[in-house]
C-alpha cells in the first residue's frame, strides 16, 4: 500500500536543505565576525605578555636563545635534507620519515643583531632548556650602536665606571631596578633638551631668516626693512650662542653620567658585550617572573604603548602621537561636518519646497554616500591641498615658498576631506530624525503661535537629537577608520611634531599627522621587517577596532536609549 | 462660517490681543531661514564641486596642444643649415652648416654669439648626430667624436656689470657668454662649448655613411666606406695607467657588403643607421628599400630582412629617431611620416626572430617632409614640410599636437627645444621661433581606453606602467588594465559575498526568532564599521599566507561546507513532528557547529584530493600552465573542472531530485531521495568535467593560472567579508518591509514558511534586494585598502583566480602621492578617480531608482 506523503512535509515544500544553507550562511557570517574579533583580540592582547625564553642547542654546535613566535609543520625537500652535514643527515632523515615525510619547526625570535628570526627544525635540536635567568632587553637605538630592538641573553654584572657593583644576575637586576628610573629621567631630559630647547632656538633662527626674506619680498632687497631684519637676525645669532652653549654643557653632563652605568652581558654563544644602562628601555627575566611580575611587565608595556611615542622606526615604543592625532582629526572633522550636515538636512527637510530639485539633491546626497573614499582623497589633494592651500601659501607665506606651508598634506585638509566624506552620513541620519518628528508636534507649535525657527529650535531639534547624535557618532566612527584618503592628504609615517603642542600658537593645523589606521598600513606593508612588526600591528589593530567599535556601540546604544525616551512623546 | 466684512479679527470674548509677531522673533526667523538656506545650498554645492573638480582636472587631457610664433623671425644666415638646436632655456640657438661651421645666436635679437669651425668639409665625408654628440666620418677613414653642448651653471659673482644689473627674466650677452636672471633671482651663465675627441682610424677608405648609438655596453659605430665595405665596431675606452691617457679600442668586423649573402644588390645604400643597443643595423635607399642586419654579434653581421618601407613610388625625404633610438621615423616626399621599430612577435619567420614593423603612419599634406626633429624626453616629434607648414605629432598617441606655418620656403632644418616648450625652424632667410604648448599629447581617449602599440611590443595591447627605470622609458598609460582589475575584484568579491549575504538575510528575516533577530542584525552590521585597513592587514599578512599554505583545503571547504549543511538538513528532515519546533530553533546553533566540522573534513580530505586530482600538488599542477599540452607533467585538466562544475552539478542534481518523478524511481523516503540527489550530482559533475577534459579544454591559462600568494581568491574572500554587512542589511530591510498580510495569506492558504519565503516574500522584495546588490557592488568597486594591502599587484589583464591585479582605487592610492602636480600622470589619476566616481554614481543611482520604485510598490500592497 502506498502511503501518501503529507504535502507540507516533502523536501521541496519544507525546503530543509535550503533552510540549512540559509542558516549556514548566517552562521558563517556570525562565525566570521566572531572569529575576526577573537583573532585580533587574542593576537593583539598577547603581544605584550612576557613569553618564556627558550635556549636551544643545535646539532651544528651553536646555541640559540629566544622566544618561540610560531611553529608549523612542513614537508622538507630532498635537497634540504641533502644539504645537512653527514653526521646527522641520517638521523634527520629518519626523524622526518617517522613523521610521514613532514617535519615540525619553530620560529625563534633571536633578536640581538640584524638577524631577528630563525626557523629551528626539531630534528636539528639536541637539547632545549628554559634558562631561569635569561633576560630580554628592549634596547633603544643610539648613535654609536647600529643594533637595537630585542636582546636575548644573560646578565653578568652591572658596572659603575667599569667596576662591577653587582655581580650575580639577581643582584644586578635588583640594582638595575633601582638605578634605571634615574637613567630614564636623564634620557627624557636629553630628549626634551634636544627637541624643545634646541628646536626652539632653531625655530627662532628660522623665523628671523624668514623675516629677512619677507622684508625682501615686500620692500626690496636694498630697503631699510631688510637692514633691520638682517640686524635682528645677526643679534639673534649672537644671543643664541650663549644659550646653545648652556644646553650643550647640560647635555654633555647628562651623557657623561649615563655612560657611567653599564651592563655586562653574555649572549647565548657565550660572547660578552656591554650595554649602557641608558640604552635599556626595559629588562626582565621572563622565565623567573611570578604571575604578578608577568602582569606588571604586561601592564607596563601596554602603558608604554598607549602613552609613549614610537621609537626604532615605529617598531617599538607606543602609538600615543597616532592616538592623539586620530582623535584630534576626528574631532576637528566633527566640528566641521556637524553644522553643515545639520543645516543641509534642515534645509532639505524643513525649508526647501518639494520638487524635482529636492529629489535630485536627495539622489545626489545618497550617491555621495556611495562614492569611494579614495575619490574624496583625490579631491582633497587637488582642491584643498593644492588649490586652497597653495593660495594661502602665496598670500600669507610667500617667504617660505617654494616650501609649502598649507599647500601640502595637513591636518586641516585631512579633516575637511573626511568631513566631506562623512557629510552624507550626517545629512541622511539627521534628515531621517527630522522626518521622524511627527508633524502633529510642529502643527501644535505653530498653533501656539511659535514661529518656524522657534518651532525648529524648541520642538523639532530636541526631538531629532538622538538621530542627529547617532549620525555624528557614526560619522566619527567612519572618519576614524578611514585610511585611503588620508594617504593622499597628509597622514605620515612619523610626524616629528604634533599638530598641538606647547609652542605658540599651540594649534598647528598645517602640520602633517600620524594616524592609527595609516600606522597599521605603514608598519605592516611599508617596512622591511614585517615579521618583527606583526605583533605591533596586531596591537594597533586591536586599538583601532576598539575605538571604532566603541563609537559604533555608543551610537547604537544612544539611539535605542533616546528612542525609548521619546517614544511616548507623540501626540 | 461666513467671513465677516470687518477686516479686524473678531473676538468672542471681546478682548483683542496683539496679533503681531514681535520684531525680534521675526528677525530671528528670517535670519534662521537665510542661514539654513545658505548653509544647505552651500553644502549641496560642495557636493557638486567634487564631481566638477575631477572633470576640471582631467579635462586638459583631451585638449590638444598649441603653437604660436614668437617675436619676429631672426635674420641670420641659414645657408646650408643641416642641424639646429636650442638651449633648454631658449636663450641661445646654434646652427650647424654643411660647410662645417657652428654658429650660436642669441634668440632674443639674432645676434651672433660665437662661431667656430666644427670640421673641414674637405676632409669630412659624412657625419651623424645623436643627442649633443656628433660623429664625423673622414675621407681618410678616420672617425672623430665632437660634443656640441651648452655649458650651463648658476653663478654668484660675475665681472660683467651688465649681467649684475639684470632684472628678473632679463638676459644679456657678454662676449661669448649669455647671462640670464632666473625667476628665483639667481644668475645663470650659458656658453656654447665644443669638445673634440681625438680622431681614430676606423677604416682605410673614405667613410660615406656613419652612425653610432650609445645605448648598451659602450658605443656602437657603423660605417659604410666608399669601397663598399661595412664596418660594425664597438668602441671602448681603456685608461692606460702607465702613460696616463685613455686608449680607444675598436672591436668588431669589417666586411664587404657584397660578400654578405646575395649582397650584390646592397651596394651604395643612401643611408646607414645603427639602432637601439647596437644590435640592429639598417641600410636605407631613398626609394624606401630597407635592409636590416642582425648585429647582435658585431663580428658577424648578417642580413635578416628586406622591406619596402614606403608605399610604391614614394621617396624618403627625411629620417630621424625617437628618444631611445629604437623607433625610426621616415618622412616621405608627400609629407606622410612612418614610424618603424623592431619587435619580437611569436612565430616570426626571420633568422633572429625579430621583425621590423611599420607601427604607425601619420598622414601627409602633399608636400615633402624635409625635416624631422624629435624630442629627447618623450615621443614627440616635429615635421617641417616643403611648403612651409610645420606639424608636431606624438609618436605613440598619433595626436596632431600643433600645426603652424613658417612662410619662408624652403625650410632647411627644424628643432624641438629640450623642454618641449618651443620650436625652432630654419627657413631660407632666417630662424623662426614658435612657442609650443604640447599639453598632454601622450594621452588621448584612444590611448587611455584602447590598446596601444608601444615601442618594441609585438602588437597593440592594454598596459599601465607609469614609471620606469631609464630616461628613455615611455610611460604606458592605459586605464583598461585597472578597470579590468576593478571589475575582477568586484566579481570575485560578489561571487563570495552576495550569496552569503542574501541567504543570511532571508534566514534572518523569515526564520529567525524576533528576539534573536534583534541581536544578530546589529552584530553583523558592526562588521560594516570595521575599518578596511584592518581587513586589508588581515588579508595581506594573515589570510594570504594561510591560503597559500592550505590552498586545497580552502577550495574544498567552499564545496564541502555547503555539502555538510545539506547533510544536516537531511538529519533535520527526519525529525518527528513533535520535535520540529525545537529543531527549527536549533538550526543555526547546529549550523554553527557543523561549519567547523565541514572545514575539518575539507582539511582532512585535501591531501587525498590533491593526490588524486592534481598530481599530488595543486600549486605544481597550476604552475604546469606554462607547459605545452602534450607534456606528461602537465597532468589532466579534470581536477580543475571538477572544482568549478561541482556547484553547477549540485544545482542540476537538486533540480533533478525536485522535478523528476523520483518517487517512482527510488521510493519515497527522504533519505533515498537525498541519496539519489547526491548520486545525480556526482554523476553530472564527473560527466561534465570528464567531457570538457576529453574535448581538450583546460581551465589553466584562463580561469586558473600560476599561483601567486597575493591573489584574487584572498581579495575575493576579504572584500566579500566587507560587502556582506551592507548587502545583508539592505536586503534584510527589504525583506522585513514586505507587509505581514502577504505572509499571513500565503501561510493561511497552506504554503509552508519556505514556500512563502521563496514564492511570496522574495519576489515582493526583489527590487530592494537588487538595490542591495548594487550598493554592495558600489562598495566593492571603490574598496582601496584591502586591495592595496592584499594584492598590491601589477596591472595585468588575466582572469585567473590565482594571481593579482591592480584596481583603479589601489592605483590612485599608491601612485598619486608620487605624481607630479599637473603632469599627465597626475591628470590620468584624476581621470581614474572620475571613472570610479562615474561607476559608483551609475550603480547607486540605479539602486536608488529601483528602491524608490520598490517603496511605491510596497505602499500599494
Amino acid at each position: 500500500m502506498r502511503r501518501v506523503a503529507d504535502p507540507q512535509q516533502t523536501i521541496r515544500a519544507r525546503g530543509e536543505p535550503m533552510l540549512w544553507l540559509c542558516g549556514g550562511a548566517l552562521a558563517t557570517c556570525l562565525l566570521m565576525v566572531a572569529g575576526l574579533l577573537l583573532f585580533v583580540g587574542w593576537n593583539g592582547g598577547a603581544t605584550f605578555w612576557p613569553r618564556p625564553l627558550m635556549a636551544v642547542a643545535l646539532r651544528d654546535g651553536s646555541t640559540l636563545l629566544g622566544e618561540v613566535t610560531r611553529d608549523d609543520t612542513y614537508t622538507p625537500s630532498a635537497e634540504r635534507l641533502a644539504e645537512l652535514p653527514d653526521e646527522w643527515r641520517t638521523a634527520a632523515t629518519v626523524a622526518v620519515q617517522s613523521r610521514g615525510g613532514t617535519a615540525h619547526r619553530r620560529l625563534l625570535r633571536t633578536g640581538n643583531t640584524g638577524d631577528h628570526f630563525r626557523w629551528v627544525d626539531d630534528f636539528a635540536v639536541t637539547a632545549e632548556t628554559r634558562p631561569e635567568l635569561a633576560v630580554v632587553i628592549d634596547r633603544r637605538a643610539s648613535v654609536e650602536r647600529e643594533a637595537w630592538g630585542k636582546w636575548y641573553g644573560y646578565l653578568d654584572a652591572l658596572l659603575l665606571d667599569g667596576e662591577p657593583v653587582a655581580t650575580t644576575p639577581r643582584d644586578a637586576l635588583a640594582r638595575i631596578a633601582k638605578e634605571h628610573p634615574a637613567a630614564m629621567q636623564r634620557n627624557e631630559r636629553i630628549e626634551s633638551l634636544r627637541e624643545h630647547a634646541i628646536g626652539r632656538l632653531a625655530d627662532a633662527e628660522e623665523e628671523a631668516r624668514l623675516a629677512i626674506r619677507r622684508a625682501d619680498l615686500r620692500h626690496g632687497a636694498n630697503s631699510p626693512q631688510h637692514g633691520l631684519a638682517q640686524a635682528a637676525f645677526d643679534a639673534l645669532r649672537v644671543e643664541q650662542v650663549q644659550a646653545r652653549k648652556a644646553i650643550d654643557t647640560e647635555l654633555t653632563a647628562l651623557r657623561t653620567e649615563n655612560e657611567r652605568w653599564q651592563l655586562r652581558l653574555r649572549n647565548a654563544d657565550g660572547r660578552t658585550e656591554k650595554l649602557h644602562l641608558a640604552d635599556v628601555v626595559r629588562i626582565h627575566a621572563p622565565n623567573d617572573l611570578s604571575l604578578a611580575g608577568q602582569l606588571s611587565v604586561y601592564a607596563d608595556r601596554w602603558w608604554e604603548f598607549l602613552t609613549a611615542a614610537p621609537r626604532e622606526t615605529n617598531q617599538e615604543g607606543g602609538v600615543w602621537p597616532a592616538i592623539f592625532c586620530t582623535v584630534l582629526m576626528t574631532l576637528l572633522m566633527s566640528l566641521l561636518v556637524v553644522p553643515f550636515g545639520v543645516l543641509a538636512a534642515l534645509y532639505i527637510r524643513e525649508y526647501a519646497k518639494a520638487g524635482i530639485l529636492i529629489s535630485a539633491v536627495r539622489v545626489a546626497v545618497n550617491n555621495l554616500a556611495g562614492v569611494p573614499s579614495i575619490v574624496f582623497g583625490v579631491f582633497g589633494l587637488g582642491f584643498f591641498c593644492y588649490i586652497i592651500g597653495g593660495s594661502i601659501d602665496s598670500l600669507f607665506y610667500p617667504e617660505r615658498l617654494p616650501n609649502p606651508t598649507f599647500g601640502t598634506g595637513a591636518l586641516i585638509w585631512a579633516s575637511l576631506t573626511l568631513a566631506l566624506l562623512t557629510l552624507p552620513v550626517v545629512i541622511v541620519s539627521t534628515e531621517e530624525a527630522l522626518a521622524a518628528v511627527p508633524s502633529s508636534m510642529r502643527e501644535g507649535s505653530y498653533a501656539c503661535g511659535a514661529s518656524k525657527w522657534q518651532t525648529i529650535r524648541r520642538i523639532v531639534l530636541p526631538r531629532a537629537m538622538p538621530g542627529l547624535m547617532t549620525g555624528v557618532i557614526l560619522a566619527m566612527a567612519r572618519g576614524a577608520g578611514e585610511v585611503a584618503p588620508l594617504m593622499l592628504v597628509g597622514a605620515v609615517k612619523l610626524a616629528p611634531r604634533l599638530p598641538f603642542d606647547g609652542d605658540a600658537p599651540f594649534f598647528h593645523p598645517s602640520r602633517s599627522f600620524m594616524h592609527l589606521g595609516f600606522h597599521i598600513y605603514d608598519l605592516g606593508f611599508q617596512s622591511q621587517n614585517s615579521e618583527a612588526n606583526k605583533p605591533m600591528v596586531f596591537t594597533t589593530t586591536l586599538l583601532l577596532i576598539g575605538v571604532v567599535l566603541f563609537l559604533n556601540v555608543t551610537a547604537v546604544w544612544l539611539r535605542s536609549r533616546l528612542r525609548r525616551r521619546f517614544v511616548g512623546a507623540q501626540f | 462660517m461666513q467671513p465677516t466684512d470687518d477686516s479686524r479679527p473678531q473676538s468672542f470674548t471681546g478682548v483683542v490681543r496683539a496679533r503681531t509677531t514681535s520684531r525680534r522673533v521675526r528677525a530671528f526667523d528670517r535670519l534662521a531661514r537665510w542661514t539654513i538656506t545658505a548653509g544647505g545650498v552651500l553644502t549641496i554645492v560642495a557636493v557638486a564641486t567634487v564631481c566638477f573638480f575631477l572633470v576640471w582636472v582631467a579635462l586638459p587631457l583631451v585638449r590638444g596642444g598649441s603653437a604660436a610664433p614668437v617675436g619676429a623671425s631672426l635674420r641670420v644666415s641659414t645657408n646650408g643649415a643641416v642641424r639646429i638646436e636650442e638651449d633648454p632655456y631658449r636663450r641661445l640657438a646654434w646652427v650647424l652648416r654643411a660647410d662645417g661651421d657652428v654658429v650660436a645666436f642669441a634668440t632674443a635679437d639674432g645676434r651672433e654669439v660665437t662661431r667656430s669651425r666644427l670640421f673641414d668639409p674637405a676632409r669630412v665625408r659624412s657625419f651623424a648626430t645623436n643627442g649633443n654628440r656628433v660623429l664625423l666620418g673622414g675621407s681618410d677613414g678616420q672617425v672623430q667624436f665632437v660634443t656640441v653642448d651648452f655649458a650651463t651653471d648658476l653663478v654668484d659673482d660675475v665681472p660683467s656689470p651688465a649681467a649684475k644689473a639684470l632684472g628678473i627674466g632679463g638676459a644679456v650677452v657678454d662676449g661669448t657668454v649669455l647671462f640670464e636672471r632666473t625667476p628665483e633671482g639667481q644668475l645663470r651663465r650659458q656658453e656654447l662649448v665644443i669638445r673634440r675627441e681625438e680622431p681614430t682610424a676606423l677604416a682605410g677608405h673614405p667613410i660615406e655613411h656613419v652612425d653610432f648609438t650609445d645605448a648598451g655596453a659602450g658605443t656602437t659605430l657603423v660605417a659604410v666606406c666608399a669601397d663598399g665595405s661595412l664596418h660594425t665596431k664597438r668602441r671602448t675606452t681603456r685608461h692606460d695607467l702607465l702613460e696616463d691617457r685613455d686608449i680607444v679600442e675598436f672591436t668588431g668586423a669589417s666586411v664587404a657588403l657584397a660578400s654578405l649573402a646575395d649582397g650584390a644588390a646592397l651596394a651604395n645604400p643612401d643611408q646607414t643607421f645603427v639602432l637601439g643597443r647596437g644590435d640592429v643595423v639598417v641600410l636605407l635607399w631613398n626609394d624606401g628599400r630597407l635592409v636590416r642586419l642582425d648585429t647582435r654579434d658585431l663580428t658577424e653581421p648578417r642580413i635578416v630582412e628586406r622591406i619596402a618601407t614606403l608605399p610604391a613610388g614614394r621617396r624618403v625625404a627625411s629620417t630621424a629617431f625617437l628618444s631611445g633610438k629604437t623607433t625610426m621615423v621616415l618622412g616621405d616626399d608627400l609629407g606622410a611620416v612612418h614610424t618603424w621599430f623592431a619587435t619580437k612577435p611569436d612565430g616570426a619567420t626571420t633568422l633572429d626572430g625579430v621583425t621590423f614593423v611599420n607601427a604607425r603612419s601619420f598622414p601627409g599634406n602633399g608636400s615633402a617632409a624635409v625635416g624631422i626633429a624629435t624630442s629627447k624626453r618623450s615621443r614627440l616629434f616635429a615635421v617641417a614640410h616643403a611648403d612651409g607648414s610645420v606639424r608636431v605629432w606624438h609618436g605613440t598617441s598619433e595626436r596632431l599636437v600643433a600645426a603652424v606655418r613658417a612662410d619662408d620656403v624652403p625650410l632647411r632644418a627644424i628643432a624641438l627645444s629640450p623642454k618641449e616648450d618651443g620650436l625652432l625652424v630654419a627657413g631660407a632667410n632666417g630662424l623662426h621661433r614658435f612657442d609650443l604648448r604640447p599639453g598632454h599629447p601622450e594621452a588621448t581617449l584612444a590611448t587611455v581606453f584602447r590598446p596601444v602599440w608601444y615601442e618594441g611590443a609585438a602588437g597593440p595591447a592594454h598596459a599601465w606602467q607609469s614609471t620606469g627605470g631609464s630616461d628613455d622609458f615611455e610611460p604606458k598609460l592605459g586605464l583598461m588594465p585597472l578597470i579590468f582589475g576593478t571589475l575582477k575584484a568586484t566579481f570575485y568579491c560578489l561571487l563570495f559575498g552576495v550569496p552569503l549575504a542574501l541567504l543570511a538575510a532571508i534566514y534572518t528575516s523569515e526564520f529567525l526568532h524576533p528576539r534573536w533577530r534583534s541581536r544578530v542584525k546589529p552584530a553583523i552590521e558592526l562588521m560594516a564599521s570595521l575599518p578596511s585597513v584592518v581587513l586589508g592587514f588581515l588579508a595581506g599578512l594573515v589570510l594570504a599566507p594561510f591560503v597559500s599554505e592550505h590552498l586545497t583545503a580552502v577550495l574544498l571547504s567552499v564545496l564541502v561546507v555547503p555539502f555538510v549543511f545539506v547533510i544536516g538538513a537531511q538529519v533535520w528532515q527526519q525529525a518527528p513532528p513533535w520535535l520540529r519546533p525545537t529543531a527549527d530553533r536549533l538550526r543555526v546553533p547546529a549550523a554553527l557547529l557543523t561549519m567547523p566540522l565541514g572545514i575539518w573534513l575539507a582539511t582532512t580530505a585535501a591531501p587525498l584530493a590533491e593526490a588524486v586530482l592534481f598530481r599530488g600538488d595543486l600549486k605544481n599542477w597550476l604552475a604546469a600552465t606554462a607547459l605545452p599540452a602534450t607534456d606528461a607533467r602537465r597532468g589532466s585538466a579534470f581536477g580543475g573542472f571538477l572544482l568549478v562544475v561541482a556547484p553547477i552539478a549540485a544545482l542540476l542534481g537538486a533540480l533533478a531530485t525536485g522535478h523528476l518523478p523520483v518517487r517512482r524511481m527510488v521510493g519515497d523516503t527522504a533519505f533515498r531521495r537525498f541519496l539519489f540527489g547526491f548520486a545525480a550530482t556526482t554523476i553530472i559533475a564527473l560527466l561534465l568535467a570528464g567531457g570538457l577534459t576529453a574535448v581538450g579544454c583546460d581551465l589553466r591559462g584562463n580561469l586558473f593560472g600560476v599561483f601567486d600568494p597575493r591573489n584574487s581568491l584572498v581579495v575575493g574572500l576579504v572584500m566579500g567579508f566587507a560587502v556582506v554587512p551592507i548587502v545583508y542589511t539592505i536586503a534584510e530591510d527589504a525583506l522585513a518591509a514586505v507587509p505581514e498580510h502577504l505572509r499571513a495569506a500565503s501561510l493561511g492558504a497552506g504554503a509552508t514558511p519556505w514556500q512563502t519565503a521563496v514564492r511570496v516574500v522574495f519576489p515582493t522584495a526583489m527590487s530592494g534586494i537588487f538595490s542591495a546588490i548594487m550598493v554592495g557592488l558600489g562598495r566593492a568597486v571603490g574598496e582601496t585598502m584591502i586591495v592595496v594591502m592584499a594584492v598590491g599587484g601589477t596591472a595585468i589583464m588575466d582572469p585567473s583566480v590565482f594571481n593579482g591585479f591592480r584596481t583603479l582605487s589601489a592605483n590612485i592610492a599608491t601612485e598619486l602621492p608620487e605624481a607630479v602636480r599637473d603632469s599627465t600622470h597626475y591628470r590620468l589619476l584624476y581621470l581614474a578617480a572620475l571613472c570610479l566616481f562615474v561607476m559608483t554614481f551609475v550603480l547607486n543611482t540605479l539602486a536608488e531608482l529601483v528602491r524608490q520604485r520598490f517603496r511605491k510598490r510596497a505602499f500599494q500592497l
